[in-house]
């Protein structure tokens, strides 16, 4: 009988001090009742819904913020599509900042945001190894026959289905006529262009299509611009969930992510295009000093 | 025969050393000096071990119930324990957040307003929010590491004769007596194999914490998310150095559990 007694109060004891060091440890989880609820300006915390692959710059644009004024911004990190299962789900949540505009209009479609600014802008192109190991110059590159002493470029994509970046690819080149021989040639479909890029890292495969942006966290790859995608571009915009508590919050976040002194200069220095956010901003100013002479 | 398992092995041996070779020293080094990795490593450890206790609390009676005795319904009751075991991970997250977060059927009838909601009953009635939240990776551990432990301890139980427990029922002991005193310390070597199973199953789960708890850094940040961060934005060598140390506290916690059931048994 002891052992067995001393086994069960072990393990209690054990489970309650675990308990109360988990309590310990995270901070604001005994919310007040209600306190989300109300606005309170800086107090409360935004929570923004972050596709992944903009963790890096959007880390360290709310850690710049929450040093300048204060308020905390929660990021919850996840793949675009299962952040719209929580977003849809959960129903919580102020911000969506999914990896590029598709998912917002998703969003959209199904009332869960309503107001969305755009960010900045990417471009598809094919990335390869550093210092282009099989010379490829373009889509044609790909499509070069295997044989022995040469084996086939291989070459991997995201899937359609399923990845932002397929979808564009695929919409680009079916009305040239090209989609149905680079799908032909397409080793492997991958479930998001993060793993498309890591195939081309480990050299699991030797090329696909990824963003421009991408660079900036995959140093070793190599961009090659494509002409079939020179009037294409993939947007990075935030959306404002329709059922957010702290809305006035919500949109004072926004306005820093995207002025162009603070968030937009973040986002160049991670490889994205702000040009056209710095032109409408601008373009805005000069309207509101014209109406206001 | 030899050869045929030696394969197995090598191809474990195999993959920790290609592990091992893609990181550099310096890689690992700063990796596991960052301040949030260094923080999932504790959440996950607080977090594992409070689940495979609670699961070994809750798996141990059923186990005994479904190994010892006969009733009615007793196949439908296997079967669902079984479940989580056989259901893919993120249908099991999708699944928690539906329970807690669409308004239970009916309850509307009973005087709450928009329908009762098992998560913001909590977040406002008890000030203990459960999703994006601890709670929420612990009961995603639970669910899935308490299916283990009754399939490890019903194999148990049922090995372990039940005549020392009949016999001690017909000297006067009462069933409970008989449960503490013989059948738990008989299938002592179950129990720490089925908390090793629950907290080494703890310790991988992945898709339902991603769902279920997010993934919010210092917050609900375990190492299995941190992996997939790293991952998400092409630090390979980030994700690799923390699933070598994911190796690491598995092996370390499988060599503790070992030696303590070796002491105990002595």
């Amino acid at each position: 009988m002891p052992r067995v007694l001393v086994a069960i109060v072990a393990s209690l004891l054990v489970a309650f001090c675990l308990i109360a060091s988990l309590l310990r440890r995270s901070d604001g989880l005994h919310v007040a009742p209600n306190l989300r609820e109300t606005d309170s300006a800086a107090s409360a915390e935004i929570q923004v819904f972050v596709a992944a692959s903009n963790r890096a710059v959007i880390e360290e644009i709310s850690r710049n913020y929450t040093r300048e004024t204060g308020q905390r911004v929660v990021l919850q990190f996840g793949a675009s599509q299962t952040l719209l299962t929580q977003m849809e789900i959960g129903r919580s949540g102020d911000l969506f900042l999914p990896a590029d505009d598709s998912y917002l209009d998703v969003a959209n479609e199904k009332g869960l945001i309503d107001d969305i600014f755009p960010i900045a802008t990417m471009r598809i192109g094919l990335a390869v190894k550093k210092g282009n190991p099989r010379d490829i110059r373009g889509l044609d590159s790909l499509l070069q026959p295997s044989s022995l002493s040469r084996p086939g470029v291989r070459l991997v994509q995201a899937t359609p289905d399923a990845a932002a970046i397929g979808k564009l690819t695929r919409e680009v080149l079916l009305p040239l006529g090209r989609w149905p021989d680079i799908e032909r040639c397409t080793m492997a479909f991958r479930a998001n262009v993060n793993e498309v890029a890591n195939d081309i890292r480990l050299g699991v495969a030797d090329t696909g299509f990824i963003y421009d942006a991408m660079l900036s966290t995959y140093p070793d790859l190599e961009w090659i611009e494509l002409p079939e995608f020179r009037e294409t571009v993939s947007l990075v915009s935030i959306g404002v969930i329709r059922k957010t508590a702290s809305r006035d919050a919500a949109h004072r976040f926004i306005r820093y992510v995207t002025s162009p002194e603070s968030g937009l200069k973040v986002y160049q220095r991670y490889g994205f295009d702000v040009t056209r956010n710095i032109i409408r901003l601008e373009r805005e100013r000069s309207g509101d000093s014209d109406s206001q002479r | 025969m030899g050869g045929l398992s030696s394969t197995y092995i090598l191809l474990i041996a195999l993959l920790l050393i290609a592990d091992f070779l893609f990181v550099s020293p310096s890689d690992f080094a700063s990796v596991l000096g960052k301040a949030e990795i260094v923080s999932a490593f504790w959440l996950t450890l607080q977090t594992c071990t409070l689940a495979s206790i609670l699961a070994l609390w809750v798996a141990t009676p059923l186990a005994y119930l479904l190994a010892r005795f006969q009733f009615r319904g007793k196949g439908w009751i296997d079967t669902l324990v079984d479940v989580p075991v056989v259901l893919p991970p993120l249908v099991l997250g999708i699944s928690l957040l539906v329970l807690f977060h669409r308004p239970f059927p009916f309850s509307d009838w009973m005087g709450a307003q928009d329908g009762f909601i098992l998560d913001e009953w909590f977040r406002d009635r008890i000030g203990f929010p459960i999703t994006y939240h601890w709670p929420a990776i612990v009961i995603a551990q639970f669910a899935v590491a308490t299916a283990f432990a009754v399939r490890t301890l019903r194999v148990t139980f049922e090995q372990t004769s039940p005549r020392c427990e009949e016999i001690a029922r017909t000297l006067g002991c009462t069933r409970a007596r008989a449960f503490l005193e013989i059948a738990l310390p008989q299938a002592w070597r179950g129990l720490v194999a089925a908390f090793t199973v629950a907290w080494a199953r703890s310790l991988g789960e992945f898709g339902p914490i991603l769902i279920f708890a997010g993934a919010t850094r210092f917050r609900t940040e375990v190492l299995s998310t941190s992996v997939f961060l790293e991952l998400s934005i092409g630090e390979l060598e980030g994700a690799v150095a923390v699933s070598l140390l994911m190796v690491a506290m598995a092996v370390v916690a499988l060599i503790l559990v070992r030696w303590f059931s070796k002491e105990r048994a002595a």
